[in-house]
């Protein structure tokens, strides 16, 4: 369905690289899923399967006649040339590709490695449910929700949860339902991340390239960028965090110009123009992605705006020094471009939840308390991150709060790990390689290498809580690009540095591993029907502590609940994604009454096919009454389906007529 | 003119064999922090499990 934005791009292949165009017809695919799901969802308020579908087929078949149609007098290829020419060029890029492996044994060894890496990560997520913790706290109840409503809206705020959940950004966990909808079940939905790191490698390998670095080391950084344990555990469940990082290192990659092709200094002015355009709106896109994907999307926003802003007003004013000229105007024509190409396409695809979260909380990032110097600027529940930092880390001074995360005392991995999770790549190669780099681009006077670090660095420092690696995994992007820049620059001496880094992918390979999906796990599931690889059946490390005692109705749940059933619970569970069934295709809602009547009111009301209630608890006696009861003729009953010493679900079954 | 074109190289030689000198000692302060042991005490016991769970096929 997204090739057609590949085709597209591929009739501007003159100012756009193929890396350039595979990054961005993976941009455009994402924005055309976010914006028809949030026409769908917010707009329509019917956000369901075959409109989705529909709306995609209508955009890609524009999208397609719009590839082929001529853009240029004499400028008409015919639909077939145009697809074999495309195949042709991947044809080529595959064949120089192939060559480069067989060139040099260290970078075939660490890119089979990869393969092998991204093979065992689809086998794991297609095997296991989601299990991590904020998947299922709320990264799926987002998901939950919004297909139970076939709307994108404010839920009833009656946990703590939910007034996160009505104040996060979504735009990933629109891609999560995307993932979920059409195949009526979550089984891929743990890989959406997957596809973000491997462009995440495409990205790196492009920006090395734009940097003037050779083929070869553009490969070996982007191919150790991917050996980064967080990012490797993370690739397989519901969270953000590798989106949101490649999405920045994406933006940077359109920001930054072509410097090797400039250098050429053949090309056109219209042809360079045209190229920034381009790279701008793919930029402005890929950050408005990121703003709408996470509350701090704000500070990237900043910083490439800044940028960009920066980059245009020196362009102009040097290329213009000849000429006399306004400094009006020149700034007006830098704006004109910032906005127009950057801005506009940023605010579409990111703009939505906080601008809503604005309206109905006077607060763009509602719960979060905006403060500046002392004068609260947005008031809200909170003054920071709720979350409170490892005792560690508060004896621990600004700076060597990440030098103790980036050395790694940690007994195991895990894909949200706080102390950990960077790898061993990033301390012992890529940490000297930053350092060597930007002495050696101050010396030579490497602006282009001292932009990009410029950018990675004050994004890094500014961040909040940096020390936490799953929220800076951009800045192992930045190390691989040092690391691919200084071994540019070492002339013949480079084997001893191919080998540490093959030694180093393998020790990572090697050691990424967590106790969330234990041997033992891998064969029992393999062992299981596909339908009953439940996250109770798996039972997680990382939440089975917390969760045990709910197994039992979880397990009930996903082998009983159907399409279009109506869970009623009745307290607040620690986590809600388990109480709807394994393709969301099920509903939830929480009644608490005041009395039996008013509980039995809302029972109605909301068609509720199961109530899910704590033993003991006021619903649990109202059930037990109400059996009492049947003799005399009560209407409504509760037929105990699932019973445990801590939880009762029954059906509640209404009188007919 | 000999001595100016080999310049650049010695440059480069040297930065050479700092960058591996440091890539030697993070190795160093990386493989020695006081968890590694325990780090690879359960990657060991992960590693014996998969060997065990392949074994029994």
């Amino acid at each position: 369905m997204f090739s057609s934005w590949y085709l597209f791009l591929f009739r501007k292949r003159a100012v756009m690289s193929f890396c350039d165009r595979v990054i961005g017809a993976f941009v455009l695919g994402v924005s055309q899923i976010i914006v028809t799901e949030l026409l769908l969802g917010a707009l329509f308020q019917k956000l369901f399967a075959m409109p989705l579908f529909a709306a995609n087929v209508i955009m890609s078949s524009g999208v397609l006649i719009l590839s082929f149609t001529p853009y240029r007098k004499g400028g008409a290829q015919s639909t077939s040339s145009t697809i074999s020419l495309a195949l042709k060029e991947l044809r080529g890029v595959a064949a120089d590709f192939w060559t480069l492996l067989k060139n040099d044994f260290f970078l075939a060894c660490i890119f089979c490695l990869t393969v092998i890496s991204i093979c065992w990560m689809i086998f794991l997520g297609y095997l296991f449910p989601s299990y991590t913790w904020d998947a299922l706290w709320y990264h799926l109840p987002i998901v939950g929700y919004i297909m139970q409503d076939g709307a994108i809206r404010d839920i009833a705020n009656h946990s703590f949860i939910n007034q996160w959940i009505n104040m996060f950004p979504k735009n990933i966990e629109l891609l999560f339902l995307w993932n979920i909808i059409f195949l009526d079940s979550d089984i891929i939905v743990d890989l959406t991340q997957l596809t973000f790191t491997i462009i995440g490698i495409v990205s790196v390998y492009s920006i090395a390239m734009k940097l003037g670095i050779q083929r070869n080391y553009a490969l070996y950084a982007s191919l150790l960028f991917f050996f980064t344990p967080i990012m490797v555990l993370q690739s397989t469940t519901n969270y953000v965090d590798v989106a949101i990082a490649v999405l920045f290192i994406i933006a940077v990659n359109f920001i930054i110009r072509n410097y090797r092709k400039s250098q050429s200094g053949n090309r056109a002015e219209g042809g360079v123009k045209e190229q920034r355009v381009y790279a701008l709106c793919l930029a402005g896109l890929a950050t408005g992605i990121l703003l709408g994907s996470k509350s701090s999307g704000p500070l990237f926003v900043g910083i490439l705006s800044l940028v960009i802003m920066i980059q245009e007003l020196t362009a102009r004013a040097g290329s213009l020094k000849a000429v006399t000229m306004n400094q009006n105007s020149v700034l007006t024509k830098s704006l004109k471009l910032y906005v127009l190409y950057f801005l506009v396409p940023l605010l579409l695809l990111g703009s939505y939840w906080y601008m809503k979260n604005w309206i109905v909380n006077s607060n763009p990032v509602y719960p979060m308390q905006i403060s500046v110097f002392g004068t609260t600027i947005f008031k809200g529940l909170y003054k920071g991150i709720v979350e409170p930092p490892p005792e560690i880390i508060n004896r621990l001074s600004y700076v060597t709060r990440p030098l103790y995360v980036w050395l790694e005392n940690i007994q195991y991995y895990l894909y949200d790990s706080r102390l950990g999770g960077l790898g061993p790549i990033w301390f012992i190669l890529f940490l000297p390689g930053i350092l060597f780099s930007i002495l050696y681009s101050l010396a030579k006077k490497k602006y282009d290498f001292l932009l990009v670090s410029a950018i990675f660095i004050f994004t890094f420092l500014l961040y909040p809580r940096n020390w936490t690696p799953r929220y800076v995994i951009f800045i192992v992007g930045f190390g691989a690009l040092s690391f691919a820049f200084a071994v540019n620059t070492f002339g013949d001496r480079k084997n001893i540095i191919k080998t540490l880094a093959l030694l180093l992918a393998v020790y990572a390979f090697i050691i990424t591993n967590s106790p969330c999906i234990t041997p033992h796990q891998i064969k029992k599931f393999i062992e299981l029907p596909p339908g009953e690889r439940t996250v109770a059946m798996q039972q997680p490390f990382n939440i089975d502590l917390h969760v045990r005692q709910e197994y039992g109705y979880w397990i009930w749940i996903s082998n009983h609940v159907s399409k279009g059933d109506t869970l009623a619970y009745t307290f607040e569970p620690l986590f809600f994604s388990p109480l709807w069934n394994s393709s969301f295709s099920s509903r939830i809602a929480y009644l608490k009454g005041k009395s039996y009547n008013d509980w039995l009111d809302g029972l109605r009301k909301s068609d509720a096919s199961y109530v899910l209630i704590r033993t003991n608890s006021q619903e649990d006696k109202w059930i037990k009454f109400s059996h009492s009861m049947s003799w005399l003729g009560a209407k409504e009953r509760f037929n105990v389906v699932y019973a445990d010493p801590n939880y009762t679900i029954a059906k509640f079954e209404r009188a007919q007529g | 003119m000999e001595v100016r074109s080999q310049k650049p190289e010695v440059g480069k030689t040297t930065f050479f064999i700092i960058y591996i000198i440091a890539i030697v000692i993070m190795a160093v302060i990386y493989f020695s922090a006081p968890e590694r042991k325990s780090f690879f005490e359960y990657q060991i016991q992960w590693w014996t499990e998969m060997r065990d769970v392949v074994a029994d096929g």
